[in-house]
């Protein structure tokens, strides 16, 4: 592993399958309600201060700080102006427009709370979370279908690369959606959030790290070629595992739906000789950022994570932890248990 | 570092479509007025918009950004074989904000509303990753950035991206509600300004490594995307820091990530969008980075045309700023005459169109959330 | 909404403005300026007028917000708006009369 080398250094959720990343029962059938009594802001973020902060964002806000903390002093370390953040989301803020539409249509715009009303603005939920950690350097939010917070991942990798910060954070939050609307009932809640430092940097102030995780995306074109669309899938896997190659490949999650686009991923990866088990995908872009928590979490072999949505957007992430063979030992391996 | 080149761009907005109707109308500085939002729902007191040609019916931001794709492609002569692998990034705060807002057709499957950047990579046929980036105003801003980085990386050589704007309902409302909409006209650095006006638009860049453009014999480009600075106010969810610091940062950093000499810039197409506070911290931010007004390259005061495009605000002041060094020219300003804000010390030249003195040319994107991004093209060398 | 709305009560504005500022009652003193010593910024200046507009019925314009920085001063001006309201009131109550009179 090379000095500039990203390692996960803190590793922050809150979702309805309980706050401790090693033990998100993820495989353990449908998920959660995620409109359930789940999620306890006063607990996470204190007594006042978030009356107009929306779901979503308090998600973010709790992950985040959750995150940092596991992570040690890292942000006294570094400047502010060279903090990143990257934030995948889909629907952060589908039920606040909608309730804000009702409101606008309505009784009209005037009724609407102008303490909440940045939040019609979906990138107002990262930069709640920088104005709380002084993260000065730059803060993307990815938007696309499914993919998003995979995308925040290897958004945020290609800018510390490009030298645009020391410290990253990447993460995802999602928040139910409007109950009258399809998709309703595969409604995501949460958030999770990774601490990413260069490996010299962590070594340097004696921090222990999760391992790495490096993202791919890419698209399958509806009605592209078989041939090519392989080709395409196998490309993004040799730049995963390159300089490796393809020996000794990590089984893989697939989160998606019944759309043709994730039976063309699930299908092409087989081909390649991937051991894919398929995971039905939630409305949003939290479910695949999960699984790659919980693997770094949980340590254990490394792992594919991947995620297809119908517009054809998917996205590789490949999870190297950093001690596989001594937590293995004390870890079922659950590939054994599916079989 | 690998060079990136702008080889082709596309464009609409209420100036028309197309990348000759947008540089037509620059020169003739149209006094156009937004018009009031059709839609019943729009119950606010200044339903303002300037609306650019997309046709009726959901997916207007996918539909305005497809218009602009196909016009950049067209552009570029580049053969669709070699966009086989090209990857997609397209900036929009809202993206098609229609498929969220009422009334919603109960018989419609649930449609997320960030799919504009996987429609033009599903136009294109490429396998290229479709990202769409939605930080609010600088969203386009951001998007190209990020392209030219993935071209700077290895990870592509050409690269379609930009940003897309269309009208929704609940951020003009939004924007109403806080106070942020001027009652007459999106009116930059103008002393009675009461806020912005927003407008419709999109505007796509095919970026493209000069090995690249080079091999394929490329015609024409009107500019190298030669360096971007990103930053984040960290200070509030819409209001600028009045320091200004960050917003500098990303204009120093745009200049260092590009090897440009302050004194190089020949022009700067700012964000200044007609809210008071934005404008008074870019102007003294602009200030810090370029010294005396006396040393203040012009500006390029864009929005007072187009209104606020939002997410395609920093990609439509691209393609302003890419015609600007092709042309060797700097359209004339809307004049504001005595009606100047004394309180914003920025060179707002108003004797009509005047040569570029410079190779390069800034352009800013700033946004909700504190999201900065400012982007410096150079122009092909004499 | 206040049935005898031009009788203000004091410590209810408190309750409300400290609910709106996410504040305890005791730290809305008679005299903290809103956004000096309270921390509130525009948004939330907004905010405020929104919910005294709407639980006292009447209409703020920004200069009466700007006005009314401190506890007191809200007070004061919400006391003057309920009086007028009260006023105006009563002479559209009696043109009702007089024109209900010539028309009878």
């Amino acid at each position: 592993m090379s000095a500039d080398t990203l390692v996960v250094t803190g590793v922050g959720a809150v979702t309805p399958w309980g706050h401790d990343p090693s033990r998100l029962g993820l495989d353990g059938g449908p998920p959660p309600d995620p409109h359930g009594p789940w999620f306890d802001v006063a607990a996470e973020l204190g007594p006042r201060g978030y009356k107009y902060v929306p779901a979503s964002c308090r998600h973010l806000l709790a992950a985040t700080r959750r995150a940092l903390t596991d992570a040690g002093d890292v942000l006294g370390r570094v400047p502010e102006a060279r903090r990143g953040m990257a934030v995948g989301t889909n629907n952060g803020i589908t039920t606040l427009i909608d309730t804000m539409d009702e409101t606008v249509s309505g009784p009209g715009a005037a009724r609407l709370s102008p303490a909440t009303a940045p939040y019609f603005s979906i990138n107002t939920l990262a930069g709640r979370v920088a104005m709380d950690h002084g993260i000065k350097g730059w803060n993307l939010t990815l938007t696309s279908p499914r993919t998003a917070s995979l995308d925040a991942l290897g958004a945020g990798a290609r800018a510390f690369a490009a030298g645009r910060c020391d410290l990253l954070l990447a993460g995802t939050t999602e928040a139910p959606l409007p109950g009258r609307t399809k998709g309703h009932a595969v409604s995501e809640a949460g958030a999770a959030v990774l601490v990413l430092e260069p490996a010299a940097g962590a070594a340097a102030r004696g921090a222990d790290h999760y391992g790495t995780c490096r993202t791919v995306s890419f698209h399958l074109p509806a009605g592209a070629p078989y041939d090519a669309a392989r080709r395409t899938s196998g490309d993004a896997l040799d730049r995963l595992l390159a300089p490796g190659g393809r020996g000794g490949l990590p089984a893989a999650r697939l989160i998606s739906d019944a759309s043709p686009v994730g039976a063309a991923l699930a299908a092409h990866l087989r081909g390649l000789g991937v051991r894919t088990h398929a995971v039905p995908a939630g409305a949003g872009t939290l479910l695949p950022f999960l699984y790659v928590v919980h693997a770094l979490a949980r340590q254990g072999p490394p792992r594919l994570v991947a995620a297809a949505s119908p517009e054809g957007g998917c996205a590789l992430t490949l999870v190297r932890p950093y001690r596989p063979a001594a937590m293995t030992a004390r870890t079922p391996d659950p590939e054994k248990e599916e079989r | 570092m690998t060079q990136v080149l702008i080889t082709g761009a596309g464009a609409v907005s209420c100036l028309g479509v197309g990348v000759p109707a947008m540089w037509r109308a620059l020169c003739a500085a149209p006094d156009g007025l937004p018009e009031r939002a059709d839609d019943p729902g729009a119950r606010m007191p200044l339903p303002l918009i300037h609306m650019a040609p997309s046709g009726p019916g959901p997916g207007r931001a996918t539909r305005l950004a497809l218009t602009a794709a196909r016009e950049a492609v067209a552009d570029s002569g580049l053969d669709p074989r070699l966009l086989a692998r090209s990857p997609v990034v397209i900036g929009t705060g809202g993206g098609n904000a229609d498929h969220w807002e009422r009334p919603l057709d109960p018989a419609r499957p649930y449609t997320p509303a960030f799919t504009v950047a996987a429609a033009i990579g599903a136009e294109v046929g490429s396998s290229g990753a479709a990202t769409s980036v939605s930080n609010a105003c600088s969203a386009g801003g951001f998007a190209l950035a990020m392209a030219a980085d993935m071209i700077r990386a290895g990870e592509a050589d050409v690269v379609l991206a930009g940003g897309a704007e269309a009208y929704s309902r609940v951020a003009l409302g939004c924007f109403n509600r806080m106070g942020a909409v001027d009652p007459y006209a999106c009116r930059p650095f103008h002393r009675d300004r009461g806020g912005t006006v927003f407008g419709e638009g999109a505007a796509v860049l095919v970026l493209e490594s000069a090995g690249h453009a080079r091999a394929r014999g490329a015609a024409h480009h009107y500019a190298a995307l030669a360096g971007s600075g990103w930053s984040c106010d960290a200070h509030h969810l819409t209001a600028p820091d009045p320091d200004g610091v960050q917003i500098r940062r990303a204009m120093t950093d745009a200049l260092d990530d590009a090897g440009a000499a302050p004194g190089s810039v020949g022009c700067v197409v700012p964000h200044g969008t007609g809210t008071r506070l934005n404008d008074e911290v870019e102007s003294r931010a602009l200030g810090s980075v370029f010294g005396d007004l006396a040393d203040c390259p012009p500006l390029y005061s864009l929005k007072a045309l187009i209104g606020h495009t939002a997410g395609a605000a920093g990609a439509l002041g691209a393609v302003a700023g890419a015609l600007i060094l092709d042309h060797g020219t700097v359209p004339p300003n809307l004049a504001l005459g005595a009606d100047r804000d004394p309180g914003c010390p920025v060179n707002l030249p108003e004797g009509g169109e005047e040569p570029l003195d410079g190779r390069h040319v800034m352009v800013n994107a700033f946004a909700f959330g504190g999201n900065n991004v400012s982007l410096v093209l150079e122009g092909r060398a004499a | 909404m206040n049935p005898d709305s031009s009788v203000i009560d004091l410590e209810k504005l408190r309750v409300t403005i400290a609910e709106t500022l996410e504040l305890e009652p005791a730290e809305v003193t008679d005299d903290a300026h809103f956004v000096r010593d309270l921390g509130a910024d525009s948004l939330l200046a907004l905010e405020m007028q929104v919910v005294l507009e709407e639980q006292y019925d009447v209409r703020l314009t920004e200069d009466d917000l700007r006005a009314a920085s401190t506890l007191l001063a809200a007070h004061a001006l919400l006391v003057a708006k309920a009086a007028a309201r009260t006023a105006d009131a009563e002479a559209r109550a009696g043109q009702r009369i007089d024109t209900s009179a010539t028309n009878g």
